[in-house]
């Protein structure tokens, strides 16, 4: 088998498992795996078979025991809090691919939600079959070859590799499909030798193909798909089957008797509840009506603690809100101006403003998940000077500059019903700190979210615009394809619609951006990506705060758990087939 | 009266019509372009080219000129088809219909929660006016009218939470399928609807009382003789009624605003998160189909405000 995507393969996760303790130490170095800086600050469950003891917000200092997975005790509703509204769009690739999960398979999937083997974290990016029999043969760069397993669509028929081809081309072809940007990058061409047999064929070496077959794609039954009934239900083969919604409230399933995957699921019912206020979320929560809670800010956090100081937290570092300046607008056009905004800024404060002052400066690349390579803005060598408070530097940049002060432009940013008041605050605090020092006056442009999808947030904005960020993409299991659209200018120009919020032109982060995505071997990828963080933080092409935390709630009642990447919680959810309520 | 009936009647029709303008009008005003948003749902933004944009909105029939498309949508609404949302195709009417329980069930408890408890306490403070009981009501009533709902909605599913780890049921059960449960998912949202409300409808019965307990009618029923409660309930209170009830109408909109925000604070699947979502998607016919059925509770609603007066006050009838 060709070494592809050496992300994905478990040999490269499972030597790289770490204990929690372990987790803590190596939290902020290159080393350790996604499960370790995602675990840093988890709370421990405290499963009473799994060993774990430990409070919440708390480290945990024993190392999971392994549970049989397949000893789990049918029975019970469980009741999930979500993020994506649960819209009356139900069809797959209509906006439902998350909660699809439960009632679709995938080609394979992460092998992340029950307790790991001792020693083992919980959080591995380990692939494992799921519809197919094993990971796919790989005969060359660009030719992936899956054999799939007997199983049944709900309706009783079997799934063919003939659905398989549907799935993928449905997706994958569809421009009006949400998820066709996930494949149109690398997809060639879907071949069906026989009724178990898929073969996918790439147009380049793509580092993202099997995360993609595992999050993006559902095997859908055509013939359900095409008929009437695809607008009123969820018809698939995975482990839960689909059974009323009252969008965008809540929607329903129960277990699948004839799921492949024996014993599971262990949930008679599942319910997913849709976004609600806040204080309802908590109420919910603390009254024990609901499991899984969705991410909750660091204010939200302590007031659930204080709730339900039994409940098990599960804590990740996210990527930093950003600012973003337009390099191909006077004044930001000169690197030592975008570079001032920098050093203008006290992070601390920042953090202290936005997240009860937690969180550590972030830069472009995010390294919150240290696998990638990437690095703390204070490991960033000759740039590393950029991220400290230094108003005194910046002003001399600016002087050398020539610029006029105070530099008047406009901010653009999301009004907090999109992502929450903290992400308005930020906003507010970078307005006025730089106006204190007598640097910036900003024109305030703040917007809904409908108004920044075709404006700022694709990069049609006049001066500066304020996100909150994704790291470079590393939150997400498919970073190749953000990572290129957000730091490359193709054929050396910006159009937007466009990722590339700050026109940043640079051919030499073009052309590495590019690369890193079709760049199987996975030193070589990490090497790229040191190369791109050092131009970006150079030339300051996006000034990043500070990390932001996402906290997770979990029910004591639930056995076998564990931590799962953060990209799975909310509407996503195939790892929850493994999990049952304590008797 | 059945005339007064069939020219409040034929009166609706313009006014429904005026609002098909502004409800199709208004909606297009609202920046964005929903080819952007449909391919841009997902988040991380891909690029899009103007031949696939043309394409969808050739599809949507978002390329005809405004006038065409609104008197298809017209024609369409007339014959009880609000069309197909742009985002999912499913039929709105089918959507509405769904969540139009639930709504409908916030609305009328809530008015009749405001009622019950408005008119009364009116009543009463007029009853005793300037005594400690109307200082009381009085006091009351002015809180309730201070408190946004959303305000009173958050320390309701709030305060019992925290204090003694309690919040209604979640989701929500047909009051058919299950009453029990039903009452207990609704009783809290219908007190955050209906308190500020009743509050308004207190403060005017209250006035309405004060004003009407001393006319001449009044006086000359005491003098012959009637007991307190048939000259308060029977003379006075009905005439007291009549801009109460214009209130109540008035207050319909306010209170199917209201359940935007409501449902959304008790996760309640009713038209108004249906709109609300609606509007961030940039769904023009949901928005449309959503608007339209709140603007219809409205006219009706104040129709039978209308026509209640003629039960209220024999003199209306003669017009």
């Amino acid at each position: 088998m060709v070494e592809q995507g050496n992300y994905w393969k478990p040999d490269h996760w499972m030597r790289r498992s770490l204990s929690r303790r372990q987790a803590l130490r190596t939290l902020g170095f290159a080393a350790g795996g996604l499960t370790a800086i995602s675990l840093v600050g988890c709370g421990g469950d405290d499963n009473d078979d799994s060993g774990d003891s430990g409070s919440s917000g708390g480290a945990t200092t024993t190392p999971s025991t392994a549970v049989d997975s397949t000893k789990g005790t049918v029975g019970g509703t469980f009741v999930q809090q979500t993020s994506g509204f649960l819209s009356s769009i139900i069809n797959v690739t209509g906006g439902a691919e998350g909660v699809s999960s439960r009632t679709h398979s995938s080609l394979v999937s992460f092998a992340y939600g029950r307790k790991p083997p001792e020693g083992a974290s919980g959080l591995s990016l380990q692939l494992e079959p799921d519809l197919a029999r094993a990971l796919p043969e790989q005969p060359d760069n660009l030719t992936y070859v899956f054999k799939l397993q007997p199983a049944n669509f709900h309706n009783g028929k079997p799934v063919t590799s003939a659905d398989v081809k549907y799935s993928i081309e449905r997706q994958a072809f569809n421009p009006q499909t949400r998820n066709a940007r996930f494949f149109v990058p690398w997809l060639d061409k879907v071949e069906t030798p026989d009724a178990q047999t898929v073969t996918v064929r790439t147009k380049a070496p793509y580092v993202d193909v099997l995360p993609v077959f595992s999050t993006y794609l559902r095997v859908m039954s055509k013939e359900h798909e095409e008929s009437p009934e695809a607008e009123k239900k969820l018809m698939g083969s995975g482990p839960f089957l689909f059974v009323d919604t009252q969008p965008p409230a809540v929607m329903r399933f129960k277990r699948n008797p004839d799921y492949f995957q024996k014993p599971y699921p262990y949930f008679n019912e599942m319910t997913l509840l849709g976004p609600t206020d806040d204080a309802k979320q908590l109420a919910d929560f603390a009254s024990k009506q609901t499991h899984l809670t969705y991410w909750r800010g660091e204010i939200e956090r302590d007031r659930i603690k204080s709730a339900r100081p039994d409940a098990t937290l599960f804590q990740y570092p996210y990527s930093s809100m950003n600012f973003f300046m337009r390099a191909d607008q006077e004044p930001w056009t000169d690197k030592r101006v975008r570079q001032a905004m920098s050093m203008s800024m006290d992070r601390s404060k920042f953090a202290a403003v936005t997240s009860k002052g937690e969180g550590d400066p972030d830069q472009a690349l995010s390294w919150i998940f240290p696998d990638f390579g990437t690095r703390k803005p204070k490991d960033l060598g000759a740039s590393a000077k950029l991220f400290e408070y230094n108003p005194t530097e910046a002003k001399k940049l600016l002087a050398a500059a020539n610029v006029k002060l105070p530099i008047q432009t406009d901010m653009w940013h999301w009004n907090s019903s999109v992502v929450g008041q903290a992400y308005v605050d930020g906003a507010t605090f970078v307005q006025s700190s730089l106006k204190e020092l007598g640097l910036v006056n900003f024109t305030d442009r703040e917007t809904t979210h409908p108004q920044a999808l075709v404006g700022w947030l694709v990069g049609d904005y006049s001066g500066t615009c304020f996100f909150i960020g994704d790291g470079g993409g590393f939150v997400y299991n498919t970073p190749a394809s953000r990572v290129q659209s957000t730091f490359s200018a193709p054929d050396g120009k910006v159009t937007t619609p466009t990722d590339n919020r700050p026109h940043a032109i640079h051919a030499r982060l073009t052309e590495l951006a590019v690369s890193q995505a079709s760049t199987l071997d996975s030193t070589k990828r990490k090497s790229i990506f040191k190369e791109m963080e050092e131009i970006i933080a150079d030339e300051m092409y996006v000034v990043n705060y500070t990390t932001q935390q996402r906290n997770f709630f979990l029910d004591p009642r639930i056995s076998n758990n564990a931590q799962v990447p953060l990209w799975s919680y909310g509407p996503d959810g195939a790892f929850l087939k493994y999990w049952w309520f304590k008797s | 009266m059945a005339k007064y009936i069939t020219t409040r009647l034929v009166l609706t029709i313009p006014t429904l019509f005026l609002l098909t303008i502004l409800v199709f009008g208004a909606i297009r005003v609202i920046p964005g372009d929903v080819c952007q948003l449909i391919l841009q749902s997902g988040g991380t933004q891909q690029a899009i080219d103007k031949e696939t944009c043309r394409n969808i909105n050739a599809a949507l029939g978002l390329d005809k000129p405004v006038t065409t498309q609104y008197v298809s949508w017209l024609g369409n609404v007339m014959t009880g088809d609000l069309g197909k949302s742009l985002f999912n195709k499913r039929d709105v009417r089918h959507d509405i219909q769904m969540r139009m329980a639930v709504t409908l069930e916030i609305a009328v408890l809530g008015a009749s929660f405001a009622f019950i408890v408005g008119v009364p306490m009116g009543v009463a403070s007029a009853l005793k006016q300037n005594k400690f009981q109307d200082y009381a009501l009085r006091f009351i009533a002015v809180g309730w009218l201070s408190v946004p709902s959303f305000w009173s909605a958050t320390l309701l599913v709030t305060l019992p939470a925290v204090w003694w780890h309690y919040a209604p049921p979640v989701g929500y059960t047909n009051l058919w399928d299950d009453p029990i449960r039903n009452i207990q998912q609704m009783y809290l949202p219908t007190l955050a609807v209906g308190l500020g409300i009743s509050a308004a409808m207190a403060r005017l019965t209250r006035s309405a009382m004060l004003e009407v307990l001393g006319e001449d009618y009044v006086r000359t029923a005491r003098a012959k003789g009637l007991a307190n409660r048939d000259v308060v309930y029977r003379h006075a209170l009905r005439n007291a009624l009549m801009p109460v009830v214009t209130l109540f109408g008035l207050q319909t909109a306010l209170l199917l605003s209201g359940t935007v925000i409501i449902e959304l604070i008790f996760g309640l699947p009713g038209i108004g998160r249906f709109l609300l979502d609606s509007v961030q998607l940039k769904d023009y016919p949901a928005i449309q189909g959503a608007v339209l059925f709140f603007a219809v509770v409205v006219v009706f609603a104040n129709l039978a405000v209308d026509l209640s007066y003629g039960f209220l006050d024999p003199r209306v009838r003669r017009y």
